[in-house]
């Protein structure tokens, strides 16, 4: 450890030394350890100037950093150690106004922010406040004119089903750092764009995008080598994931340059083909093309300049003027200009493989002849010529959109190895089939794949069903109140920055299977409301599995109970209700009146049911799933949480969402994500983005506690889905585990149902242990291990218990 | 007692409906009729089921009986029902008993819709017995040579759970609908709107680039009757966006950014 900053502390104030000690070690345990140096550096930053600060710094800090997301933290100390430089005066009003901004602005316009705030504080610490606390005038001003154009992130769902429906593949837009490209799978677009200040901004990601999309509608990514002229000795061979662009490429002497002028040609051919299928998209064009283009570089090596030329002739730009080589060598390709749109991809292929030789001459006799690939490169700037980075080595400033097939990820890359082996397969067979082809029978095959895993976990899961018995049981008194007021039993926890609000307490018994008995009052719950702005990971979840919430909601709809139940006293039914006609025939022969209502009719029973669902949110869910790999439990777990909210929210049935961890006994943390009197709206969607893997699991209180909230429901039935993966655990006390735990949990469950609760446990535990058995006992439980299968089962249990 | 049958004229198709077959479908219907079978619609909203059944009644010159399918569908919505009129009991018939009294066509619309319990009635109609018993009335009607069952479904949005079962599905011969390809898409727009070919032919093109979006957000894809309407829209001068956002755009999504991308889709071409 450096002692520098804690002898300084030392000379300013002991006490300050104490904090700093201590809360660094809570960090270092509760955060993490970059997080603990950065606190570290902070404080002693500030102790050389001022101790007294710095004790008050070294005290506030951990709890405002709680509040920090784990992204932003590196962020948050950056900026306090700018802060501490420059304005050590203000750092106080930072560290408690910081974490509240650092998720609403990129770095750049937080520190714009920030610097505004501070330029206020010289005059009124009081304004400063209320400006980086957002509430003063000044700030939303500020605020308005930090957030000009469009933000990517606003508009990228739009922007997404936006470039399916022009290609209508599964195309999706990610945000590309500044760049546009696609890689055929992807459209990679701008964050924001910020040229215009007004509806211009918004027409170029739409442009980039339709041109992103065009690349796969207009078939950039359908290049066939075999429709190609072999070069003398053939193709090489296809490297493992490799595009067939990329392929081609490689056959090329520069293959920064082939890969240029191929772009420039096919752009053009792409951007024909749009604005003729697009009238609309042709007039956004002219709107928006001088910027997409960007400030027009000067080359002066002649292949570059010869280049460039290409590219302002086919944009209609200002001409850059060459000597005759160089405009011989790009003549050809011009002429092409006005057919290409009526050219396929391998026609342009074709083309550039015809004259490229020309333009690469250029470059040769740059260097004397030398092989410009050996040792030119630093001595000629050829456009993308730098092979570390050959998309900024050419027109920085360009947001044309671009092609990139290298960008793909690992699982396209493969899906295309793939797809060629099917091709090469096919053709030894003596069938022929374009790699385009391909690729869909491929995709076709892995969906066949998918139904067919689901159907088997289908099957096993009736089955399972058909075995476990749903009702029964023994008693258990449950005269057990819950209370309130308890105080704070456990500190020395770092604060929690998922929570927003801490709410009350409650203290349950937990049974002791040694003694055979009750412990009374023994547990402390201490329920949390999740904070909101989680957006990523729903919107991700919404986004990829729209379809699939969809199948599901409808799924659930037809989960309708499929008995009736008779309404007598109608106009207008299906039988006539004898009794009622015999009455009426009596009362008009006695009064003259009689009533018409005299039919009966069976409508279908409605179905009333509340459902509650407790996620164990021990660390041990932070582990990958047994069958994916790649995925973690509790991910999969929240996003099946989400698809069968989205469908309980459509059919209009009453849901709760909890999660539970903790430590030790005085500690069991019940997070709510959504309760049975919230909305099913986006603030509860990002609170379940939030619900994260926290420390260990004592399952028999929260399970106490759900059950107790679901039995004040007014509802016919009330389900308790129980998703964990597997042994309740509590390392907080010295024997929740095992059999204690077990049986504890054995007992909660049994209380849930003298409450009238339907509890059913969704256990992930691929080793499918002995003790599920015992510890659940005549509950229904089951145990799964392919978590992705999870809405599904939780649909069939659903049918089981909810009617 | 009583017993009341609606009037034949109720269901006879005056004049010629327009169709536009795609494929191989009036022949196959004109000999499923022939051979007395039943015939089962799939395919999308909107794609001219409806319209393909009442040109065939037409063609045919047999009534047309149509019954809707909903949830609550009985057995005796279809039967029929003993009415009680002042100190009388009257046996009304309903719509599929009409339809056996006349030999009519009688055309069960999204059947699905119907629950199973329901649809049992039909069974002894649609194999070869062809008769309707009504328990009610004691009686068993058989059908006459004219009379022919035809029902639709749509297997869009249907659920794995919201099926036909096997033992009412296996008594029909099926043909299956689909968007009508572009140019006869343009067609028939053209021909129900009288709108010119030019903005006729941008409009199928929204309506195809609609469709890329189904299963990925959108349940369904827009319908031939919606490009229809948009299209009559036009010809009463709407101007091409609003009268776009008004057929497609809300009809189809409550979803707003689903409903912006249809709104950028339309403004790619008008």
């Amino acid at each position: 450890m450096d002692l520098g900053p804690a002898l300084h502390l030392l000379r300013a104030d002991a006490s300050a030394l104490r904090a700093w000690y201590r809360y660094r070690a809570a960090i270092r345990e509760g955060i993490g350890e970059p997080e603990a140096e950065a606190y570290g550096r902070l404080v002693a930053a500030v102790a050389r100037k001022d101790g007294e600060l710095a004790r008050i710094v070294a005290v506030s800090i951990p709890d405002n950093l709680a509040r920090v997301p784990a992204s932003r933290r590196a962020l948050y100390f950056a900026v306090l150690e700018e802060v501490a430089a420059d304005h050590p005066d203000a750092l106080g009003l930072l560290v408690r106004t910081l974490p509240d901004r650092v998720d609403e602005f990129d770095d750049e316009r937080l520190r714009s922010f920030v610097r505004q705030g501070l330029a206020l504080h010289r005059d009124s610490h009081q304004r400063a406040e209320s400006f980086l606390r957002r509430e003063s005038d000044a700030a939303r001003v500020a605020v308005e004119a930090l957030h000009t154009g469009v933000a990517l992130s606003d508009v990228s769902r739009l922007l997404t089903l936006y470039a399916r429906s022009h290609c209508g593949e599964d195309v999706q837009v990610r945000p590309g750092k500044g760049r546009a490209f696609s890689d055929g799978h992807h459209v990679y677009l701008p964050e924001r764009v910020d040229k215009f200040g007004d509806a211009r901004d918004f027409a170029l990601l739409r442009v980039l995008t339709a041109m992103g999309a065009g690349y796969l509608e207009f078939g950039t990514f359908d290049l066939d080598l075999a429709a190609l002229p072999a070069p003398p000795g053939g193709w090489s061979s296809p490297r493992e994931g490799e595009s067939e662009l990329e392929r081609w490429f490689r056959s090329f002497g520069n293959k920064s340059l082939a890969r240029e002028v191929f772009q420039l040609l096919e752009d053009a051919r792409v951007e024909a083909r749009i604005a003729e299928e697009y009238p609309g998209i042709a007039r956004d064009l002219r709107a928006v093309g001088d910027v997409m283009r960007g400030k027009r570089p000067e080359p002066t090596a002649p292949a570059a300049r010869a280049v460039e030329a290409l590219a302002r002739e086919l944009w209609h730009l200002d001409r850059l003027r060459l000597d005759a080589p160089g405009e011989a060598s790009i003549a050809p390709l011009l002429s092409l200009r006005s057919a290409l749109g009526h050219l396929d991809v391998n026609a342009v292929a074709r083309a550039v493989q015809d004259h490229y030789p020309g333009i690469e001459a250029l470059m040769l006799k740059a260097v004397d002849g030398k092989p410009p690939r050996s040792q030119g490169s630093d001595r000629i700037r050829m456009p993308g010529g730098d092979e570390a980075q050959p998309e900024t080595a050419f027109q920085p400033q360009e947001l044309g959109a671009r092609i990139d097939p290298e960008a793909a990820g690992a699982d396209e890359r493969r899906a295309e190895s793939e797809a060629r082996r099917l091709r090469d397969a096919a053709a030894e067979r003596g069938e022929s089939l374009t790699l385009a082809e391909a690729r869909e029978r491929r995709r076709e095959a892995e969906r066949r794949e998918h139904a067919l895993h689901d159907a088997t976990a289908f099957a096993q899961m009736e089955a399972m069903l058909d075995r476990q018995e749903l009702t029964g049981g023994a008693l258990v008194d449950p005269s057990q109140a819950p209370d309130s007021g308890v105080p704070a039993l456990a500190k020395g926890l770092p604060q929690d920055p998922d929570v927003a609000v801490s709410g009350r307490n409650f203290i349950y018994r937990e049974w002791d299977a040694s003694i055979g008995d009750y412990k009374p009052r023994w547990v402390v719950v201490r329920e949390a409301r999740l904070r909101e702005g989680e957006r990523a990971f729903v919107d991700e979840v919404m986004e990829r599995e729209r379809h699939h919430i969809d199948r599901l909601r409808r799924t659930f709809e037809a989960l309708r109970p499929q008995g009736r139940v008779q309404v007598r006293g109608l106009t207008d039914g299906d039988e006539i209700d004898l009794d009622r006609a015999v009455q009426s025939v009596v009362e008009g022969k006695a009064t003259g009146q009689r009533s018409e209502r005299l039919y009966v009719r069976n409508l279908p029973e409605r179905r009333d049911v509340a459902v509650a669902f407790l996620l164990d949110m021990s660390s041990s869910t932070n582990e990958a799933t047994a069958a994916g790999g790649k995925r973690r439990v509790i991910d999969v777990e929240k996003e099946a949480l989400i698809l069968v909210a989205e469908a309980l929210h459509a059919i209009g049935d009453p849901f709760g969402i909890y999660g539970f961890s903790g430590y030790g006994r005085d500690h069991v943390a019940f997070y709510v994500a959504k309760d049975f009197r919230d909305g099913w709206d986006d603030r509860a969607r990002e609170r379940v983005g939030r619900m994260a893997f926290k420390m260990e699991n004592r399952d028999g209180a929260a399970i106490r506690h759900a059950s107790r909230k679901l039995a004040a429901q007014p509802a016919r039935s009330r389900i308790l889905f129980l998703l964990s993966d597997g042994k309740p655990l509590d390392c907080g006390c010295d024997h929740y585990y095992d059999r204690y735990a077990q049986e504890d949990t054995r007992m909660a469950l049994a209380e849930a149902r003298a409450l009238g609760v339907r509890p059913f446990c969704i256990t992930v535990d691929p080793t499918g242990p002995a003790y599920l058995k015992r510890m659940y006992g005549d509950v229904g439980y089951c145990v799964i291990d392919r978590v992705d299968a999870l809405p599904a089962q939780i649909v069939q249990v659903y049918r089981r218990l909810a009617l | 007692m009583k017993q009341l049958t609606p009037q034949l004229s109720d269901y006879t198709v005056p004049s010629e409906p327009f169709y536009r077959a795609i494929d191989d479908e009036v022949e196959l219907f004109t000999q499923a009729a022939n051979a007395r079978l039943p015939v089962l619609l799939k395919g999308p909203t909107g794609c001219g089921k409806t319209r393909f059944v009442a040109h065939m009644a037409w063609k045919l010159g047999r009534p047309l009986v149509t019954v809707a399918c909903h949830e609550d569908l009985s057995a005796s919505d279809l039967l029929g029902r003993y009415l009680l009129h002042g100190n009388e009991t009257v046996w009304v018939d309903g719509p599929l008993t009409t339809a056996v009294r006349h030999g009519a066509i009688v055309y069960l619309d999204e059947v699905v819709e119907a629950r199973k319990d329901t649809l049992v009635v039909i069974h002894p109609l649609t194999d070869d017995r062809r008769v309707l018993p009504i328990d009610r009335l004691a009686t068993v009607l058989t059908a006459p040579p004219e009379f022919m069952m035809v029902v639709s479904y749509n297997p869009g949005y249907q659920s794995v759970l919201k099926e036909l079962k096997p033992s009412t599905r296996q008594r029909f011969v099926s043909l299956e609908f689909r968007y009508p390809p572009p140019d006869l898409e343009r067609e028939i727009v053209a021909r129900e709107s009288g709108l010119d070919a030019e903005r006729t032919g941008r409009l199928v093109k929204v309506g195809e680039k609609i469709r890329n979006l189904t299963d990925r957000g959108l349940e369904e894809g827009v319908s031939t009757r919606l490009l229809v309407y948009c299209a009559k829209l036009l010809v009463h001068g709407v101007e091409a966006r609003s009268a776009c956002r008004a057929a497609f755009t809300r009809t189809l999504t409550d979803d707003r950014d689903l409903g912006r991308t249809i709104d950028e889709i339309v403004a790619d071409y008008f």
